[in-house]
């Protein structure tokens, strides 16, 4: 396979093992007065792990995903700890940076018509990928491209290679932004979204090519997701975020069946259960009431409290620690034994 | 010869026909798209319709035709009593108010520069309703869709992804339509979001009778809302009646392709609380 820049661990963490360690993470856009947007948030993806992130939008999941690579705005005031493979990213210069985006962590974004440029050939845009990470011939490069794309189930690959993205349908140019997230070989994928817009046959395609990428090269893969039904059969682990915190974490079996957080189980009964055809009386369709006000939300207390169903005095006035109901599981609640 | 469509129809298309000719960038070279081809489609009135199908396959420019923004190049479209397909600018105009359409990007589909009242207002005003009247029905219709009135000076950037649908729903309601078309208006949003906007949508159905067609590519959407679902495909309409016919017994085997490739999220003690509606 392609001759990679390598990306060694510089300072191994003794025996954690952990591919990505996020420790203490807290993001504010716009100054010490700005919005919080990701608050004291600590993660660990193991290699080979498919984890999902699970939240409304405003719950700070996007922007977990940019902070781990690195690629947050000017206005982002960033503390606490990104380790790859052991080593600190934070402490990594823009070069080093470079060398790790693309070869150790890539990302797959929520549009490929934006991600794509639109004046350059499909192909040659997976090539420049490789050509970063890579001092192999160009020869070399085009055939281990064209081998990428059958990979992901493209078909006539001589004209996909060939082709500008407004010549493609969307679902090729997905699987096009998959190829160039995986053409390095990363240890870790983040699909930010990567499926929001795409009809249902299109997103069980998408989802099977990344399943079949864990296996062949056993990267870990993280996804980013406001819908529950995505996650199921696919994570491994599901981590759901709320307001820049991480209010549960644990084996998605467990989380998708038996959630403790009351805002896992209103994410849950949101989605359907299965296809209802009973028009004759339609019914209300559930909610979780109210909406995440990311300005105008109180530091003290729980954050979801003004929406939570389980609401008791002291969730408006304390932070719920981290509590470990069950092995593998952490939750942020007062009251998740209810 | 033209044939009047039964009274409980509120749109009903016949033969329906629309081609696109482009050119290849940077080539001579034409090619022809057809969007729709021979499409019939039935709207109950006062139901909640869905239009479902994958990206491509014609949803928006048969939208687009109804709400009589594109000519079909052949074919006939009936609003109640009336074939608008053929209508001189100045009847389609006259006709416009009774058929709106709310479209996927709320940020794109409204003026930024423009106040929530402003946004609110403007149809009325170019309707030639009088400027207080105006300004009750600014406060009455933001009530209507969940909004509180005293944001009537907000900007859209102001309002999140689901206050503006609401905000492009006051809109459209603001001409009392009779149809009000949904072109993937709730794609964008988180399904809190999107499960508020069609609880809305149900009340406003149930309480001002007015007919919905909800255009999607998600399934799970339509199998909670709608009344009646018509399945497209390449430009055809494949299979179309009740919920309960197209999504319980599906005769097409596209339309079965679709219900299967649906993710539903059927684990633990929901799988045996959804085995009831199966």
């Amino acid at each position: 396979m392609i001759p990679l820049t390598s990306v060694p661990p510089r300072t191994p963490s003794a025996g954690s093992g952990a591919l990505l360690c996020v420790r203490d993470l807290s993001v504010t856009y716009g100054g010490v007065t700005g919005i919080p947007a990701l608050r004291h948030v600590n993660l660990e993806i193991q290699p080979g792990e498919i984890v999902g992130v699970l939240g409304e939008s405003g719950s700070g999941k996007s922007t977990l995903a940019l902070s781990i690579l690195g690629l947050l705005p000017v206005n982002a005031m960033v503390q606490g700890e990104v380790a790859f493979k052991g080593e600190n990213l934070g402490d990594a210069d823009e070069t080093r940076r470079r060398t790790i985006r693309g070869a150790g962590i890539s990302m797959i974004f929520q549009d490929p018509n934006l991600a794509l440029s639109p004046v350059m050939r499909v192909g040659d845009q997976i090539v420049e990928v490789m050509r970063a990470h890579s001092e192999a011939k160009p020869k070399l490069l085009r055939k281990q491209c064209e081998e990428m794309l059958k990979k992901v189930h493209l078909s006539d690959i001589q004209r996909i290679y060939k082709a500008y993205p407004h010549q493609l349908s969307g679902g090729e140019l997905h699987r096009i932004a998959i190829a160039q997230a995986l053409c390095c070989q990363p240890d870790l994928v983040i699909a930010d979204e990567a499926t929001r817009s795409l009809d249902a046959t299109l997103q069980n395609e998408v989802l099977d090519v990344l399943r079949a990428a864990r296996e062949r090269s056993g990267a870990a893969i993280l996804v980013v997701t406001h819908n529950p039904a995505l996650l199921a059969g696919f994570a491994d682990r599901v981590v759901v975020m709320y307001a820049g915190r991480i209010v549960e974490d644990g084996p998605a079996t467990q989380i998708l069946s038996r959630p403790f957080h009351p805002y896992t189980k209103g994410l849950i009964e949101l989605a359907p259960p299965a296809l209802r055809p009973s028009p004759d009386a339609i019914r209300k369709l559930p909610v979780i009431p109210g909406y995440l006000d990311l300005a105008g939300r109180e530091m003290r207390g729980c954050a979801f409290e003004p929406r939570c169903p389980a609401r008791t005095s002291v969730c408006q006035t304390e932070f719920p620690e981290e509590a470990l109901p069950e092995a593998g599981r952490r939750v942020s609640c007062f009251n998740h034994a209810h | 010869m033209p044939t009047e469509p039964a009274k409980s129809l509120l749109i009903r298309t016949r033969g329906l026909c629309k081609r696109y000719v482009q050119r290849r960038p940077l080539s001579r070279e034409k090619f022809t798209i057809d969007a729709l081809i021979d499409v019939d489609l039935e709207v109950p009135r006062g139901c909640f319709s869905a239009l479902v199908g994958e990206s491509g396959s014609g949803k928006s420019t048969l939208a687009s035709c109804l709400a009589m923004m594109e000519s079909p190049d052949r074919g006939e479209i009936w609003f109640a009593d009336r074939e608008i397909s053929r209508c001189s600018p100045r009847e389609q105009a006259s006709l416009r108010p009774n058929i709106q359409m709310i479209f996927q990007d709320s940020a794109g589909a409204l003026n930024p520069r423009f106040s929530a009242a402003q946004i609110i207002g403007e149809p009325l005003e170019i309707q030639g309703v009088a400027k207080a009247e105006v300004r009750r029905r600014i406060g009455e219709l933001m009530e209507r869709v969940g909004l509180p009135p005293d944001w009537a000076e907000r900007r859209p950037t102001q309002f999140s992804g689901g206050q503006r649908q609401r905000l492009a729903i006051a809109r459209a309601l603001s001409l009392d339509p009779t149809l009000l078309i949904l072109d993937e208006s709730l794609s964008g949003l988180d399904l809190s979001t999107q499960a508020q906007i069609l609880n809305l949508l149900l009340d406003l159905r149930e309480n001002c009778s007015l007919t919905c067609l909800l255009i999607t590519h998600d399934l799970s959407l339509v199998g909670q809302v709608a009344n009646v679902v018509a399945v497209m495909h390449r430009g055809n309409i494949v299979e179309q009646g009740t919920s309960r016919q197209v999504l319980g017994n599906p005769q097409n085997i596209y339309t079965k392709q679709l219900l299967a490739s649906v993710r539903l999220l059927n684990t633990g003690s929901r799988a045996a609380q959804a085995g009831g509606h199966r």
